[in-house]
């Protein structure tokens, strides 16, 4: 632009030069008398070495009688206005000029021009510059721009990707710092210690729920043991007090399963996983709940293949399977149908346990897995939520991803076993 | 030979040692196998149970982790090491799946978690006491009429033959290696299937039941009977 400018401005001030002297030459010869003007065209070009100044004295037919150009140019208006045109003065190759035509008192056309080659070599000495500058700064400009811009958008897809593994729950991951220091750095910096706040209130949290089942337990375990000693004392059988113990055994189940939840993610047990075969485990969860289903009048098959074995602990995966199958079978009515099954999906195993029963909603699935909610039909059924809880607590261990849908009347709860983070973020790019 | 059920010789009484720094625990653990018909001693630390544990005077020691001076695993393998080879039944808060390897690796017989229930206690005590009595290797386990071959895999009553799934069989044969014990659904569920975690339904009912209807057919006198807020007991009495 600066370029741009400075040419323009010198363009412009050359050119307004050479108008001047045409004006005063225009002046000159209009003062002057007829029959002098030829001489002093002559004297004029006489004068100028460097072939500069132009004259030319045309009669009104057109007939040339003085000067050094050819003719006047039929596209230059006689009216004693500056224009910039081409003029032929041989043996001079046809050159770019500021001429005037003015009509003198006898008649004639006097043609009055400065050579203005100089300022068009000028311009495009500067036309050329402008260009080679101009598209060198463009083109840097481009890369500098394209480059600059991939940058905050790769830390902006690597914020991305954590915050996706936040919003699953891993609050312990933190956004990356560059180091920089640029604003992106400090917003980063803010919302990781607004994670750090968010990590420690959650913490705080868990760990209030935790000691409130921990300290229950015991004084109600004592109570149980009353009971049951003063049951032992009394010679008949109490049915009142068998239904009392009955209930806080329930109930300690109930604490006994939240502490399960929270000891399976305290585990930094994925150090511990050994090599394990999904088909054996799936076949003898299967088997374990034959007689249940059979009770139900429930139809219990296992439909899978035997693929090869994966990293897990196979104790917890047993544990995982086995609630969903208590909860397939206890939501499914008598005479339903409940399939095992174990298939290789995209990216590793899945392992599926498909449901006669009357369904989740879509809108209640994301808050089942909430560990102590209760859908709507689960009224009746208890430890419904922390079941599932703990498949979550599970799941969330071995990095796997749970899944909850629907078949086509009934539930399908998967478990994929893959990678969550490799898939989510590397097979699927965002 | 004829299958005598274990019977407590209340002249020779049987003798238990608590290792238990906690005093309401130990009250209990001690109320508890007393009932049983036990006599119970109590060191409420680790070195008076250590010096107590290696003179080796007992039937069976009850070991909380967790002690003052010298804690439970250092006992159990100082034990080991001396030859004594009295069965420990391993108390622990501890309920970590590592935690019960280790402590059955160092040299316990049996894990419970606390807080437990006193009949879950007593029930794995009197399993433990026999099993040191039964050092004698079977092939065929009898109570009454009903006998299962270990070698054969085979399993009949008055000498007709039961058809049992795997899992049924192996529930019976631990049945009726502890015959006579009161077998919670916690010790079934671990000593059948292998796990040590609550399955937390009534799971371990359905898989019972399945195996009374076969083996206590109409007619037959019941053997497996329910033990009303424990578990199950195989027995030709009651």
């Amino acid at each position: 632009m600066l370029m741009g400018f400075v040419y323009w401005k010198t363009a412009r001030e050359m050119t307004r030069r050479v108008d001047q002297i045409l004006i005063l030459e225009m002046q000159d010869f209009a003062g002057t008398r007829s029959d002098l003007v030829p001489g002093k065209i002559a004297e004029g070009i006489g004068r100028d070495q460097r072939h500069i100044y132009f004259y030319g004295l045309f009669a009104s037919d057109g007939r040339k009688m003085a000067g050094n150009v050819s003719g006047i140019p039929p596209d230059l208006p006689r009216n004693g206005r500056i224009y910039q045109t081409n003029l032929i003065s041989s043996p001079l190759p046809p050159l770019v000029a500021r001429a005037a035509v003015i009509r003198l008192d006898s008649g004639d056309l006097l043609l009055l021009g400065h050579d203005v080659q100089q300022l068009a070599e000028f311009r495009g000495i500067m036309k050329g510059a402008f260009f080679w500058g101009g598209s060198l700064t463009v083109a840097l400009g481009l890369v500098f721009g394209l480059v600059l811009s991939f940058r905050p958008l790769s830390r902006i897809e690597q914020i991305q990707r954590v915050c996706e593994l936040i919003m699953r729950g891993d609050i312990r991951q933190r956004l990356p710092i560059s180091g920089r220091r640029d604003e992106l750095d400090m917003l980063t910096a803010i919302v990781n210690k607004t994670l750090d706040e968010i990590e420690r209130l959650m913490s705080e949290v868990k760990s209030v729920c935790d000691n409130i089942a921990h300290d229950l337990r015991t004084p109600l375990t004592r109570l149980r043991a009353l009971i049951y000693r003063a049951q032992q004392q009394v010679d008949a059988p109490n049915a009142m007090l068998e239904q009392v113990i009955s209930e806080m055994d329930s109930l300690l189940l109930r604490f006994r399963a939240l502490l399960r939840i929270s000891e399976i993610e305290n585990k930094q047990r994925q150090a511990g996983f050994k090599a394990v075969h999904l088909f054996d485990i799936l076949e003898q969860a299967v088997v374990f709940f034959e007689p249940l289903a059979e009770d139900k009048s429930i139809d219990l098959s296992m439909s899978a293949e035997k693929l090869a074995p994966i990293q897990g602990d196979g104790e917890l995966l047993f544990e995982a399977i086995v609630n969903l199958l208590d909860n397939a079978i206890k939501f499914t009515p008598v005479g339903g149908k409940v399939v095992a099954r174990l298939s290789q999906g995209s990216g590793g195993a899945r392992i599926d346990i498909i449901d006669t029963g009357p369904g989740i909603e879509a809108s209640e699935r994301a808050a089942v897995l909430n560990r102590f909610y209760r859908g709507a039909n689960g009224q009746c059924a208890p430890g419904f939520g922390l079941g599932l809880g703990i498949v979550m607590a599970v799941v969330r261990l071995h990095d796997f991803e749970f899944e909850l849908g629907g078949a086509d009347s009934g539930t399908r709860a998967t478990i994929f076993c893959r990678s969550f983070t490799l898939h989510r973020f590397i097979e699927k790019p965002l | 030979m004829s299958y005598k059920p274990y019977e407590i010789d209340k002249t020779d009484m049987t003798r238990i040692l608590t290792i238990e720094d906690d005093e309401t625990t130990a009250r209990e653990i001690i109320a508890e196998l007393s009932s049983h018909g036990f006599e119970v001693e109590w060191a409420d630390n680790g070195k008076t149970g250590l010096a107590k544990a290696l003179s080796g005077n007992y039937d069976l020691i009850t070991l909380d982790r967790m002690l003052p001076f010298v804690d439970g695993l250092a006992i159990v393998t100082a034990m080991r090491r001396e030859n004594i080879d009295t069965p420990v039944l391993m108390i622990s808060a501890l309920s970590d799946v590592d935690e019960r390897v280790q402590g059955l690796r160092a040299g316990g017989d049996d894990y419970l978690v606390k807080p437990f229930a006193s009949d879950e206690m007593a029930a794995r005590v009197e399993v433990l006491l026999r099993r040191k009595e039964r050092q004698v290797p079977q092939t065929v386990l009898r109570i009454l009429d009903l006998e299962l071959d270990l070698v054969a895999r085979m399993v009949s009553r008055r000498k007709i033959q039961l058809d049992l799934l795997p899992m049924e069989f192996r529930l019976l044969e631990y049945m009726m290696r502890n015959s006579e014990q009161i077998l919670t659904r916690t010790m079934l569920f671990e000593s059948v299937w292998g796990y040590h975690f609550d399955p937390g339904t009534n799971i371990i009912d359905v898989h019972i039941g399945r195996l009374r209807r076969k083996v206590d057919s109409p007619g037959l006198p019941p053997l497996i009977h329910t033990v009303r807020g424990s578990g199950y007991i195989l027995s030709e009495h009651r």
